[in-house]
């Protein structure tokens, strides 16, 4: 999978929504760009270790710790 | 060696004061550095208060607020929980513990002011307790949260709240008491959702407590639906008040009348739903929308109907994809729940629930609240009736949010 800065939110979001449903992927998203001080749409591969890392937390109140790796993986992969 | 003593009282004395001293007497113990208070919206306020600052020692910190209390009919709301049932009562627990260190802080004037006091608030309470907002390790750190829901406000303290940090929250809305005859005859119906700290009880007003502890604890959602086959997108959404109630107004789902589109799903005539001014909370509850991440549900519940529109007390934004909700057997989900977390801390010291009215009301009805009142039944507790409850940085309705601690000399 490739992403480029400009489609990054999008691939994130297409990662996030099946395991979250869209209300919550949308919500972490937000609060988690706002954390790292970028509007969503901004969010670039720069940005994106540091989106990681904070989103885990995130992510705890509502899967696995190995659902989430799972997760974080795909979008790393998003990467290559 | 216990690492935490968590007592727990309650008293249903009708004077505030007589009602306090019974409580406090209860629950007074050495180094508290806690005391969490819940009470019927019956109470004046204010004197409780008073009566609360006047005994509580200098060191320990204080945070508080009443039920949602309502008696309209078929709605009937306000006990809390406590070890011997649901009371209506005033209600406190203490915790005692050298692994803890608590802050609380309060928020005022949030309807206008939320994201400076907010912000004020976390900033602050970070200070006292050391900590470094942005790298809080959420094993070793937790957040109350009382709002008046009144304010409306609370979605976005709860999202700058962890926009601003890594804090997770757990609480639930104040709702106090709500008059019927506001509410049904001059469309002004409200509650007034009082916030207790130590500078006194407010309304249009919030408080965290931050929780620095080492010792362990859990949060968690406990919910009781799973989804229909029937899916709306929410297409139109306004702002609007019912009584002084911030609500968000659903114009439309799938592009149609959301009235219309949802009676439609359910085969009844609008008149199911009841009027605007007095809803049939009975029926509504038992239809909430809502959607699944894994085999839990986060509800948005349907408050009312006004004209072609419906009117949910929780924000909802445009394009979001809700589904209608059926329910599942509330005693089974929160037993399993319950178990689960004993098996996870392996000692539960004490227990602080916020339990959503609706859900409480829909127990009633079923005749399943002295089932729910023995599971809970595993170590001190007290529960708040709430509206709203919240979980993380999200609010949600017809939930049952709890916070669970542990000990780490009992694991």
């Amino acid at each position: 999978m490739n992403a480029t800065d400009k489609n990054l939110i999008s691939e994130i979001k297409n990662v996030l929504v099946p395991k979250l449903n869209e209300f919550i992927a949308d919500s972490v998203i937000r609060v988690n760009c706002r954390r790292i001080g970028v509007e969503p749409q901004d969010l670039n591969m720069d940005k994106l270790p540091i989106f990681l890392e904070k989103i885990e937390v995130s992510l705890l109140l509502f899967l696995t710790k190995e659902e989430i790796a799972d997760i974080i993986q795909k979008i790393k992969n998003l990467r290559i | 060696m216990q690492n935490i003593k968590i007592k727990t009282g309650f008293s249903q004395k009708e004077n505030e004061e007589e009602a306090t001293k019974e409580v406090f007497e209860k629950i007074n113990q050495d180094n508290m550095k806690l005391i969490i208070m819940f009470c019927h919206g019956n109470y004046n306020q204010l004197k409780l208060n008073r009566a609360w600052r006047a005994l509580i020692p200098p060191e320990t910190a204080f945070i508080g607020c009443p039920s949602l209390t309502m008696n309209i009919p078929f709605f009937r709301v306000g006990d809390m929980l406590t070890n011997q049932g649901y009371k209506d009562c005033v209600s406190a627990m203490s915790i005692a513990s050298d692994k803890i260190e608590v802050v609380v802080n309060l928020m005022r004037d949030i309807k206008n002011n939320w994201k400076k006091t907010s912000t004020q608030a976390l900033v602050d309470g970070a200070k006292t307790l050391n900590l470094d907002l942005k790298n809080i390790d959420n094993e070793k750190c937790f957040g109350l949260f009382f709002c008046d829901t009144m304010s409306g406000c609370e979605d976005d303290i709860l999202e700058n709240f962890y926009a601003s940090s890594n804090l997770l929250f757990v609480g639930g809305g104040s709702t106090g008491k709500m008059e019927l005859s506001s509410w049904l005859f001059k469309g002004k119906g409200g509650g007034s959702g009082y916030i207790h700290t130590r500078e006194g009880a407010f309304t249009d007003a919030a408080a965290i407590a931050i929780i620095k502890s080492g010792i362990p604890f859990k949060i968690d959602l406990i919910t009781n639906f799973y989804p229909t086959q029937h899916k709306f997108e929410v297409t139109k959404v306004s702002e609007t008040h019912m009584g002084k109630m911030k609500m968000w107004k659903i114009e439309e789902l799938n592009g149609r009348p959301a009235l219309e589109e949802y009676t439609k799903a359910l085969g009844v005539s609008k008149w199911s739903l009841g009027i605007e001014h007095l809803p049939n909370i009975k029926y509504l509850l038992n239809h909430p929308l809502g959607f699944m991440v894994k085999e839990r549900a986060y509800i948005r519940f349907i408050g009312a109907r006004k004209g072609k529109s419906l009117l949910m007390p929780s924000k909802i934004e445009e394009g979001k994809t809700l589904y209608l909700m059926e329910k599942t057997d509330l005693a089974e989900v929160i037993r399993q729940s319950i178990d689960k977390l004993k098996n996870q801390l392996g000692f539960v010291s004490g227990l602080v629930l916020f339990q959503c009215g609706l859900q409480k009301l829909d127990a009633d009805s079923l005749k399943e609240t002295a089932s729910l009142v023995k599971t809970f039944n595993i170590a001190p507790l007290i529960g708040l009736t709430t509206f709203r409850e919240y979980y993380g940085w999200l609010a949600f309705e017809q939930s049952l949010v709890l916070l669970a601690l542990g000990d780490v000399a009992k694991k």
